[in-house]
């Protein structure tokens, strides 16, 4: 097992690189450096900035260097000390805007990776078990639709629904009265009384794809012999299934995690910035609008770690459930 | 006959149906038997003879669409036809009442869980045993079906075992509760010969021993000769014939029975088509010191292997024009890799093939480049085991059959058609074939296209791979007398792999067994099949059921093991 | 292990499917999966409105009107209902009317049940070049008078007609799903073809390359990358731009199930077979290996399109992919962003929305079908 675990984490580093990478190209694609946005941003407010101090500048942060320079000098400032570079944008380091956002979004994810476990693997079962019921159709087209709707304009639909039907404005993360409060038991179910939207948003989408897969997996164990062989022991129904084929059908299931991730910190991104969510997305959106590239590639760089530690955990969590991978 | 005793389960008029869209099919009609302690009933038919279905109505357990659609199956005072399904009555008898041996001991078990558990849980279920006292019963239970270290093993998976032990673990879990009835559907079909001899011997020890009534499922008429007591023959969801075993197997009155009876005996003697092998003649193929070494483990960035395994280690043979050469052997022996060395569709790590055919140069088969190999493949043939996958589903026959002539360059629009007629009507079937696809074929009719599109560019060597085993027995002789006929008429060299050794007594002239990469007997194949020298052949042979009640061989069968070589 | 017992004659499938090559198999198979059959119907439709946006929409897409911003839609029906309850053909939309609030400087349409606006077919209004090629001024459908407007969906901030624009962005947008996917597969063919032809080293790079892309989140990524579109390129620039990126990130699940297929089928014992028939490596692939594929890839295909509309609408919404005066679905969604405009226009929202969420069922269903048509030889 641990043999098993070292392995996948030295599979990790190239992935690792890899992503580094396609974020620094992101950081820079933009036609110029973030050098000549800063120029500009100082030249309108008013002030100009001489020769000097722009070569000055430009050696510090190596822009004048090969692109492997400036790779390394960026990667070596992250891997070694926490250094994400600087926001310009916000006059602050990068790391200093970074976890926060993070962190609320990941509680988001978590919440709807769990929101949808919860809803898809019983339903998956049902469908599955009743198959070509009229249940079982009501749930999948339910899942179609729900696959079918952006999560963007499920957001906005929402927001519309709420607002003129219920009177309520969902945007934000806490009413007015506890923004700038200090953490009290309140607060927090504040939180999550504002909280379950982008949850309910972000997860609606995944779960019908999940429902699918657990679907199609029990129906594909389901006529497996050693469920005949379970019946004939005399086990009841409910109890077989339960046992046996769901089982080894939550195997699976469980490596989903690995593209329902991305999929949900793509959803949370987007339904935050409809939202108007103090998360990641609307700070990425506002920088890469204005450019301010070193704090976009950042989050892009962290959201897809972020998301490679999960496959992590769903490889890990996979090799408990299935003897077969432990003992390779 | 002992009919003394009162049956423990007996089935009358039985029907058993499935619904479906092209209409309902009568899996099972008016079958009635019974079963009675101490006694084995071997239910004997061909594929989609309903065999399986009847075994498993017998548990409730015949899977929608199918349905029990009338007839009782009297327990006791309990009718098992009018259980139902599902429900705690029906649940009750299963495992505790009678237990069911499936066929396949890999997929039949569940991977993620050990085999203790599985057993476990049949115990607690219907002895109410405590969770300590139903593992020390798993234990003795996995000791008495012979497992070596049940202490330990009881915790592993079953992934960790070979299949004959697998088959073992079944049985264990079958015996658990003591049941009254052992139903066995083909319970070592998927098993070797030696393997299948060990486990039918452990099941017909203990069926003896517990005074269990038994109901054996097979297609083997040698497993039934061998183990039953009484026999009823199933033909198209009938029996056709039932009585004790040795009346049906000597005074066999249903024409059913006696054609199954006479191509089953048929393979145990040596075909009469049998041309011989020209004397004198030359060796067509000769290899010498063939081998392959796989190795284990290697990591995906080309690290150090862990391991290396011969799957065939210095094999030397040679095949003269007009023979047939077996090779025989159990799974695991090299056999087909031996056949893919020759082909070269698996590169060979040592060794040397030669070809020499008649009046042309002879090829070094391992030095050929792209073109040579093309010319060598012209003359040296391929017949696949799976009639199924071996023809593409999407290429007509006309298509399949006609692409060596294509890929040539030989022949050419209505030429080819022509040639694809001949090749067809050689193989006996209808040329008119030619347009349909694959699917609208059987399993025999598709082995014989196989063996069209082998003919199609007049070779001269023929290596079969296992031809026959996919099919139905009465199938498999008419297959192997049209190899024998067109060896006849067309000159041709055959090898012949198989692990079944009536096939190759019936086909061949010469025969080689194989074991673990080598070759350890070869010789005439009367005189290995009849009068083994190597302690593994003759205990493989010894080991084949033999179908005729009156001389069983499996039970009196030598056995081999490794330090008695 | 027999399961369902039928005796060999009735496994032969009925005479006419004996001569049936796969593709026919597969239409058959298809044609019993009623709601992909549907779907195609409608996808066939989306992209014949994509042809003939010219005709169809009854104005221009960029047609202002300052004196009907925010007209809610009018509907339409075709009969009249007389006093006395008889019904006569009378295509027709509700008419309003129109009181302009000094204060606010806002219109409010109050609808008026005797006014009627009169429509007809192909009737002729704003002049068009079809295609660009065709000079023409017939439209399918608009009103009868002139100097009427009609606007059957409403309008939006600047007067400009929501029917028309939502037709002009199915061009766009529908567009965008097929390119996309093109160059996915493109992509998807050359590098699943040559990791799973070559094996080793390549093989492994490409996996891992796969397998990099694959894990990140799509949103961010592509709105990392339709960002640096800079500012100054024109429409077709960007629209290729968006495009490329779209399709850039949808090819990793193509090359995979490629890949895949190529690994199955290069085992299968037909494929041996061929070789030992002399059959070149070339022939193999084409003849022998690819029908088995093409099917399969077409299913996948179909099930990538709507993910490319999706991304597409995605980008605009946000402001990052095509910018007006291109219209596309999520362009027109961009005018829906705020809770002030979706609650004071709703129908901005819903009509781009439901033309989004009708062609990804279409497509998904469309995709389910082929899928399961695909293999025509299983169960």
């Amino acid at each position: 097992m641990g043999i098993y675990i070292a392995k996948r984490l030295l599979y990790m580093i190239p992935t690792l690189f890899g992503m580094s990478l396609i974020s620094f190209v992101i950081i820079q694609l933009p036609p110029g450096d973030f050098l000549t946005s800063l120029v500009s941003a100082i030249a309108d407010s008013g002030q100009g900035l001489d020769r000097a101090s722009i070569d000055r500048l430009t050696a510090l942060y190596g822009l004048d260097q090969p692109f492997y320079v400036q790779y390394w000098n960026w990667i070596s400032g992250i891997v070694f000390r926490g250094d994400f570079g600087w926001s310009f944008d916000w006059g602050q380091p990068v790391s200093r805007l970074l976890w926060d956002r993070m962190g609320i979004t990941l509680l988001v994810s978590g919440l709807s990776l769990i929101l949808i476990w919860l809803i898809a693997i019983p339903i998956g079962i049902y469908s599955a078990v009743r198959r070509y019921s009229a249940g079982d159709y009501i749930f999948t087209f339910i899942g179609f639709i729900g696959l079918a709707i952006p999560t963007f304009i499920l957001a906005l639909g929402l927001m519309y629904v709420s607002f003129t039907y219920f009177g309520l404005n969902v945007g934000g993360l806490f009413s007015p009265e506890y923004e700038g409060a200090r953490w009290s038991i309140a607060k927090f179910w504040d939180l999550l009384a504002h909280l379950w939207i982008p949850v309910v948003v972000v997860a609606i989408s995944s779960t019908a794809a999940l429902i699918r897969v657990m679907r199609a997996n029990l129906a594909d164990e389901l006529g497996k012999p050693y469920v005949t062989t379970a019946r004939a022991k005399g086990l009841s129904e409910f109890t077989l299934i339960m046992r046996y084929p769901v089982r080894i059908a939550l195997n699976p299931f469980v490596s989903t995690i690995g593209w329902v991730l991305p999929a949900l910190i793509s959803g949370v991104t987007i339904t935050a910035i409809v939202l108007n969510l103090p998360m990641a997305g609307p700070l990425l959106l506002r920088a890469l609008v204005s450019q301010d590239m070193y704090l976009a590639g950042a989050f892009i760089l962290i959201m897809s770690v972020l998301t490679l530690i999960g496959m992590l955990i769903s490889d890990i969590l996979l090799a408990l459930l299935d003897p077969r991978i432990r003992y390779q | 006959m002992a009919t003394d005793l009162a049956p423990i389960i007996s089935v009358r008029d039985l029907n058993v149906e499935f619904r479906l869209r092209q209409g309902i099919v009568h899996a099972v009609k008016n079958v009635s038997f019974e079963l009675r302690p101490g006694r084995t009933l071997g239910l004997v038919g061909e594929s989609g003879s309903g065999k399986s279905v009847t075994a498993r109505a017998l548990m409730q357990l015949v899977d929608p669409p199918g349905y029990i659609a009338s007839g009782a199956m009297m327990l006791g005072d309990t009718d098992i036809a009018k259980l139902g399904r599902r429900g705690p009555a029906i649940r009750a008898l299963r495992g505790a009442d009678i237990s069911m041996i499936f066929q396949e001991p890999m997929s039949s078990l569940s991977p993620v869980h050990t085999i203790g558990s599985q057993i476990i849980e049949a115990l607690r279920l219907h002895l109410k045993l405590g969770h300590a006292d139903a593992r020390k019963r798993a234990i003795e239970l996995l000791q008495q079906v012979e497992i070596a270290d049940a202490q330990r093993n009881i915790d592993r998976y079953t992934f960790e075992f070979s299949g004959g032990m697998r088959q073992r673990v079944m049985i264990a879990m079958a015996l658990a509760c003591n049941p009254r009835v052992l139903i066995a559907d083909e319970p070592t079909t998927a098993l070797d010969v030696t393997t299948q001899a060990e486990v039918l011997d452990l099941i017909r020890r203990i069926q003896r021993e517990r005074g269990m009534a038994m109901l054996l499922i097979t297609h083997d008429m040698g497993v039934v000769a061998e183990v039953a007591d009484d026999i009823a023959v199933m033909y198209r969801g009938e029996i056709v014939e039932a009585g004790p075993v040795d009346q049906v197997f000597h005074q066999a009155s249903h024409h059913y029975t006696q054609r199954l009876l006479s191509s089953v005996l048929k393979l145990e003697g040596t075909a009469e088509l049998k041309a011989g092998p020209v004397a004198g003649a030359a060796p067509i193929l000769s290899v010498k010191g063939l081998g392959k070494t796989y190795l284990v483990g290697a990591g995906a960035f080309g690290g150090r292997a862990k391991s290396s395994f011969r799957a065939v280690n210095d094999v030397s043979f040679q095949l003269g024009a007009g023979e047939s050469l077996g090779i025989v052997g159990e799974s695991g022996s090299g056999k087909t890799t031996l056949g893919r060395l020759i082909m070269r569709s698996v590169e060979p790590t040592d060794g040397e093939v030669v070809f020499s055919p008649d009046g042309a140069p002879a090829m070094d088969v391992r030095s050929l480049d792209r073109a040579g190999l093309r010319r060598y493949y012209e003359q040296v043939r391929f017949v696949f085991q799976d009639p199924f996958s071996s023809l593409n589903p999407r290429m007509s026959v006309r298509e399949i059959v006609g692409e060596p002539l294509h890929v040539s360059g030989s022949l050419n629009g209505r030429a080819l058609t022509t040639r694809v007629r001949e090749l067809l009507d050689l193989v006996g079937l209808d040329p008119d074939v030619m347009g349909r696809y694959p699917h609208a074929f059987s399993g025999g009719q598709r082995q014989r296209i196989g063996i069209a599109r082998a003919l199609a560019l007049e070779p001269k060597i023929l290596i079969a791979d296992e031809p026959t085993s996919a099919l139905d027995v009465s199938i498999r002789s008419q297959i192997l007398d049209l190899l024998l006929d067109l060896q006849r008429r067309l000159g041709l060299s055959y090898i012949m792999i198989s692990h079944d050794i009536g096939v190759i007594r019936y086909f061949c002239d010469r025969v080689a067994v194989m074991r673990q990469g080598k070759i350890v007997e070869i010789g005439d194949a009367k005189t290995v099949c009849t009068a083994p020298s190597h302690p593994y052949t003759k205990a493989l042979i010894s080991a084949v059921p033999y179908p005729d009640p009156r001389t069983p061989r499996m039970s009196r069968r030598e056995k081999y093991f490794e330090n008695s070589a | 292990m027999e399961q369902v017992t039928l005796t060999e004659a009735t496994l032969l499938p009925a005479a006419g499917m004996a001569d049936a090559g796969q593709w026919k198999l597969m239409v058959w198979r298809f044609r019993r999966h009623r709601l992909a059959v549907v779907s195609l119907g409608i996808v066939v439709l989306l992209y014949l409105v994509a042809i003939f946006a010219e005709f169809l929409a009854p104005y221009g897409p960029d047609l202002t009107r300052p004196q009907y911003t925010y007209a809610p839609p009018q509907g339409i029906s075709f009969v009249d209902h007389a006093a006395d309850g008889a019904l006569s053909w009378n295509p027709h939309a509700a008419g309003y009317d129109i009181t302009v609030d000094q204060e606010a400087m806002r219109r409010t349409f109050t609808p008026n049940p005797d006014k009627i606006m009169p429509l007809g077919f192909f009737v002729r209004g704003e002049p068009y070049k079809l295609w660009g090629l065709f000079s023409a001024d017939l439209h399918l459908i608009g009103p009868t008078k002139s100097g009427e407007v009609v606007y059957l969906l409403g309008s939006d901030r600047l007067g400009r007609d929501v029917l028309s624009r939502l037709i002009y962005g199915t061009r766009i947008s529908m567009s965008i799903g097929l390119v996309g996917v093109v160059i996915s597969l493109a992509l998807g063919l050359f590098l699943g073809g040559i990791s799973g032809f070559y094996g080793g080293i390549i093989d492994s790079l490409i996996q891992r390359l796969i397998e990099v892309v694959s894990a990140m989140p799509t949103i961010p990524l592509w709105m990392g990358l339709a960002a640096a579109i800079p500012l100054t390129w024109g429409p077709i620039e960007v629209y290729f731009t968006v495009t490329a990126i779209v399709s850039l990130l949808g090819w990793t699940s193509l090359a995979r199930e490629v890949r895949g297929r190529f690994f199955s089928l290069r085992g299968e014992d037909f494929v041996t077979a061929a070789r030992f028939d002399g059959v070149g490596e070339m022939r193999i692939i084409f003849r022998h290996m690819l029908p088995s594929m093409t099917s399969h890839v077409l299913a996948m295909v179909t099930l990538a399109v709507p993910a490319m509309i999706i991304a597409e609408t995605s980008l605009s919404f946000l402001g990052i992919g095509l910018k007006p005066p291109v219209v596309s679905w999520g362009v027109l969604l961009q005018d829906a962003q705020n809770l002030r405009a979706i609650s004071s226009a709703p129908w901005l929202l819903l009509w781009p929305a439901l033309a989004v969420m009708v062609a990804v069922l279409s497509f998904n269903f469309l995709g389910d079908g082929l899928r399961d048509a695909a293999d025509p030889y299983g169960d």
